[in-house]
């Protein structure tokens, strides 16, 4: 049930693109309120209202188009100085801003839009006229052009005030002069009506759409209703469309052909031997092309990987609005500062990044930022500054969220982690510094003794691990009390193609992530001491838990594990102990879509046989309890 | 004069509008076009390759297109181009100001195909009667 039938192509680009602008617009919006008379500002978030309402015309999205063109109207008085920013107009717009993205979500489930809150509209109307509260006169009426002489003739003809203007009228009148390029011929008939459109743009749905609501269009109506509310309850899928640079794909393109070159060639082998031609001739030659083939497909593996790559920035762009927003509200000053923004990250990681680092960026202004008083009483500049950044780290991409903030007290998450009953007393003696910041990450875990509506409720930072966890990364933590608290997120460069250590427990093949293996060593059961209970293996010189990964995954033991993979995860690492081990793969990881069996993250093929892959979760948690 | 081999160059920011006037063009037949992302690239391309129609967009940025108009008619090179200017305000002052710049045609977002036949061949018809005269 589309509005759009036959026209989805052109609505999934508009919606990609005008989200992309829509997001630039929200940043430059929180630019314009450090700098309000920033002519370009102005005039850029001038342009992408009004690009947006150019797309939105052609999509017959009339109530779209309305609130851009009021918008843009506002817009265009503030960039030729005509009205001076506000606090009073800068929240219509935002209004207004929020109220676009909410349009382009009614699209983005294939439905037209329903007009703007009456409110919104209103203020924007009020705030064009320059009659907001507090905001500043300007001249009362709205001058037009001067006319001139012959141009006042033309523009009486072309019909009541911005209805139709009549292009060749007016056209004639201007270029009534020889030295004009093309003057119209004096004999043209007058263009039919429908070639303009009234500039409110309210006359491009047909008569009787939008007018009055006869009982018919209910259903239709609720409907609208329903996939309203459908997107705000977060049911909305991934996008299922994606730009990509075309010379990556021309080097898909290229790697294709070659590949279909080698295959001819292949064949070509092929009737040679089975036509009894043996020689070593052409045993060489075959197997030439067999290992040119392997290259290729490793090359085309990963070019199509790249197309699947994004700037991490399209991201990030929507972060500074939503810190400013909150920042406003706690009272706090904090400017959000965006670097690494051109690092590539893959799509769907991108989707699946963007609510933890919501999380950690709201949490970070929330918590970890100071008050302006505290910040004035400990002598620290009043505006706060929270970073975000993402840069490429070998194979793996680091994204980072610090604060300028008051950090955290490992004696008081220690306290609170006992008071909740997270943690026995033991073990929060036990705990040295970093790992007290870890705390945070326990389900139910907060130090904030009222719940707002912020945060508090301690449902969060486990559920960013989670998260994180999914995409195959780690999270850790690091403070500085009274200098601030760092979130580092790592995350391998894709999801979809991972190099594994392939381990067996019995018969049964095992992958884990290679990136974490540090090294392989064999198991003698006299090495294995118990220390605290647990088993241990000193490895040069350093004490390391031993893991079993027949209990990991819940299974009986059946024999004494003969070789232990050396594991690191952030700063734990561990042994994992296994029956035996048996090389390396790329995997294609798929998701086990409805169950899950303890300890296993998805399953791959390689090969023909199918391998389970221990989820680094698991052993992340049974690391940390060792 | 409406050839199908005419080459058009097809100038806006926003490239989901560049997609919808190339797809207005091929429902009229015309399967020749090129794009251009601002006035800046669009006049790099016109003076390094044959074009023979300019469809533009009005508000970009590096140049906006009443800029690359300007430039269009003081270059002699071409001077001569048909420059139909696209923009989604019905506004009396840009109108002449697409004008005196010396627009062949001016057509407001959103339009049909219909439309944009119908302001090409009044173009058309024009570059003709010229011709002839």
């Amino acid at each position: 049930m589309s509005d759009f039938h036959g026209m989805e192509d052109v609505l999934q680009d508009f919606l990609v693109e005008a989200g992309e602008l829509l997001a630039s617009v929200d940043n430059k919006l929180v630019e314009l309120e450090r700098s309000p008379r920033d002519r370009g500002l102005l005039n850029e978030i001038f342009r992408g209202f009004h690009t947006i309402k150019g797309g939105g015309g052609f999509l017959n999205a009339t109530e779209l188009v309305t609130l851009c063109h009021l918008t843009e109207n506002l817009f265009d008085r503030l960039r030729n100085g005509e009205l001076t920013v506000t606090s009073a107009s800068m929240d219509v717009i935002l209004a207004a801003t929020g109220t676009v993205r909410e349009m382009f979500g009614a699209l983005e489930m294939g439905l037209q839009p329903h007009p703007a809150p009456p409110h919104v509209l209103a203020q924007l109307r009020s705030a064009i006229a320059g009659d907001l509260p507090a905001a500043t006169s300007a001249p009362a009426g709205v001058t037009m052009m001067p006319p001139t002489s012959g141009v006042a003739a033309a523009a009486a003809t072309a019909g009541p005030s911005g209805v139709s203007p009549d292009w060749e009228a007016l056209y004639q009148a201007v270029t009534g002069t020889p030295a004009a390029a093309a003057a119209a011929p004096a004999h043209e008939a007058p263009p039919p009506a429908r070639d303009s459109v009234p500039a409110s743009g309210a006359a491009s749905s047909p008569p009787g759409e939008h007018a009055n609501l006869p009982p018919a269009r209910r259903t239709t109506d609720s409907l609208h209703n329903f996939g309203g509310g459908g997107r705000r309850e977060g049911e909305r899928s991934h996008d299922t469309a994606i730009r990509v640079d075309i010379s990556r794909l021309d080097q898909v393109l290229n790697l294709s052909g070659e590949i279909g070159l080698t295959k001819n060639r292949l064949t070509s082998l092929r009737t040679q031997i089975l036509g009894g031609d043996h020689d070593n001739e052409t045993l060489h030659a075959l197997d030439v092309a067999v290992s040119q083939l392997d290259l290729l497909v490793s090359d085309l593996q990963n070019a199509v990987m790249k197309t699947r790559m994004q700037p991490v920035g399209r991201l990030f762009q929507k972060y500074p609005r939503i810190a400013r927003d909150l920042a406003r509200s706690l009272g706090k000053d904090v400017e959000l500062v965006l670097a690494g923004e051109e690092t590539e990250v893959d799509k769907t990681m991108i989707e699946d990044l963007a609510d933890p680092i919501i999380h950690l960026v709201r949490n970070a202004v929330d918590h970890g930022v100071e008050t302006q008083q505290e910040r004035a009483a400990s002598g620290k500049p009043a505006k706060s500054q929270v970073l975000l950044e993402a840069r490429q780290e070998g194979d793996h991409i680091v994204i980072t969220i610090a604060d300028d903030g008051r950090g955290m007290d490992a004696e008081r998450l220690r306290a609170k982690a006992l008071q909740k009953g997270l943690i026995s007393d033991e073990e929060a003696n036990a705990l040295d510094e970093r790992q007290s910041f870890n705390l945070i990450f326990m389900a139910g875990f907060t130090t904030k003794d009222e719940v707002s509506d912020v945060s508090g409720r301690g449902v969060g930072m486990d559920v960013v691990r989670t998260n994180i966890q999914k995409l195959n990364g780690t999270i850790e933590v690091r403070s500085v009390p009274g200098k601030g608290s760092t979130f580092l997120i790592s995350l391998p460069l894709t999801l979809a193609i991972a190099p594994v250590l392939i381990v067996r427990l019995g018969e049964q093949p095992f992958a884990v992530p290679l990136s974490l293996v540090r090294e392989i060593l064999p198991i003698k059961a006299s090495e294995i001491q118990e220390i605290g209970g647990r088993a241990t293996m000193v490895v040069r010189g350093e004490v390391l838990p031993v893991v079993l990964l027949n209990l990991l995954l819940g299974w009986p033991q059946e024999r004494v594990p003969a070789f232990g993979v050396v594991m690191q995860m952030a700063e734990i690492s561990f042994i994992l102990a296994v029956d035996s081990f048996a090389g390396r793969d790329d995997a294609v990881i798929k998701s086990l879509e409805d169950f899950r069996p303890r300890g296993v993250a998805g399953v791959t093929t390689p090969g023909g046989e199918r391998f389970g892959v221990p989820r680094s979760m698991m052993l992340e948690q049974f690391a940390m309890a060792a | 004069m409406s050839d199908p081999k005419l080459k058009f160059l097809v100038v806006d920011d926003f490239s989901t509008m560049r997609r919808i006037v190339r797809n207005l063009l091929k429902e009229l037949g015309f399967l020749n076009v090129d794009e251009a992302e601002d006035g800046a690239v669009a006049l790099h391309k016109l003076n390094n390759g044959a074009y023979d129609f300019v469809i533009s967009d009005w508000n970009m940025p590096n140049m906006d297109g009443l800029t690359l108009l300007q430039k269009i008619r003081a270059t002699p090179g071409l001077a001569h181009l048909p420059v139909l200017m696209i923009t989604a305000e019905a506004k009396r002052e840009n109108i002449i100001a697409a004008a005196q710049a010396g627009a062949s045609g001016y057509i407001v977002k959103p339009f049909t195909a219909a439309t944009l036949s119908e302001k090409l061949m009044r173009i058309f018809e024009k570059m003709e009667s010229r011709a002839v005269a």
